[in-house]
């Protein structure tokens, strides 16, 4: 039935926003995990795309998180020579991971999350609506 | 002319499947504002549907072909213009989907309403009320 599949397509529009969701709660809590050997790399900014995706049993159409990728920015460096993973010349890489972009990144997941949630409070408004019918 | 295809109800339930299939076109559209050149999609307009302009079926000619579905089945198709595009291609605006869907949602109300009142007048009627 159609608003059943309704129903499933926002509750998978929910998930995807939800592990955006989680992706930008690891950056933002990595935002300071330096390497802890010389040289050693910092924590890399993740990302996710999400795609269309058919589900091949149902024959619907979806959506489904494509790939949680890595962020390929450069590190910024900061002079400190103390620090553990301090390279040679005394800098230490840290993070790409800009707050203020994750910032954004969770309110735009934020904002699609409720989207597909007031779809989903339409869809069973819909769905009560028909049963009322048959009810007479 | 076939009558049965005038009764108010045989209407409403026609109107109620259209309005089904498009509110999964409609939630699917919602739950790809993300996705990178996703491009948003509306059903048949119904009084297309109604009129009889639909895509025409597939011919199955022989055991072997795959059944196309109902004839008069709504398809969805891909919106032309876009209001905005992202810069990762996606064209779906989230506003004018709610607006939709709110839209959707008015026209279901008004289609249950009529089912309701129809089946009263039969009840009526038969002097069950």
């Amino acid at each position: 039935m159609d608003l059943d599949r309704a129903l499933r397509i926002s509750a998978a529009g929910m998930n995807v926003q939800s592990t955006r969701l989680r992706v930008v709660a690891e950056n933002l809590a990595n935002r300071d995990s330096t390497g802890n050997a010389p040289g050693a790399d910092p924590y890399r900014r993740k990302t996710v795309t999400f795609s269309n995706a058919v589900d091949r049993a149902t024959g619907e159409e979806s959506v489904r998180v494509s790939r949680v990728g890595t962020d390929a920015a450069e590190f910024p460096t900061r002079y400190e020579p103390s620090h553990p993973a301090a390279d040679a010349q005394g800098y230490v890489r840290t993070p790409n991971v800009n707050s203020f972009v994750e910032m954004m990144d969770m309110r735009e997941a934020n904002r699609s999350y409720s989207a597909n949630l007031s779809v989903l409070e339409t869809t069973r408004g819909m769905l009560n609506r028909t049963i009322e019918a048959l009810r007479g | 002319m076939d009558p049965t295809r005038n009764d108010p109800l045989a209407l409403a339930e026609q109107r109620l499947r259209w309005l089904d299939h498009r509110q999964s076109v409609l939630a699917q559209n919602i739950a790809n504002a993300d996705t990178p050149h996703y491009r948003a999609r509306d059903v048949t307009p119904f009084a297309e549907v109604l009129a009889g302009h639909t895509a025409p079926a597939l011919a199955t000619t022989q055991a072997g072909h795959i059944q196309p579905g109902g004839a008069g089945e709504t398809r969805a198709i891909s919106e032309r213009r876009a209001a905005e595009e992202a810069p990762d291609g996606n064209a779906v605006s989230l506003e004018d989907q709610a607006l939709k869907v709110a839209e959707n949602d008015t026209a279901h109300q008004l289609a249950t309403g009529l089912h309701r009142s129809w089946m009263g007048m039969f009840q009526t009627a038969l002097g069950q009320r």
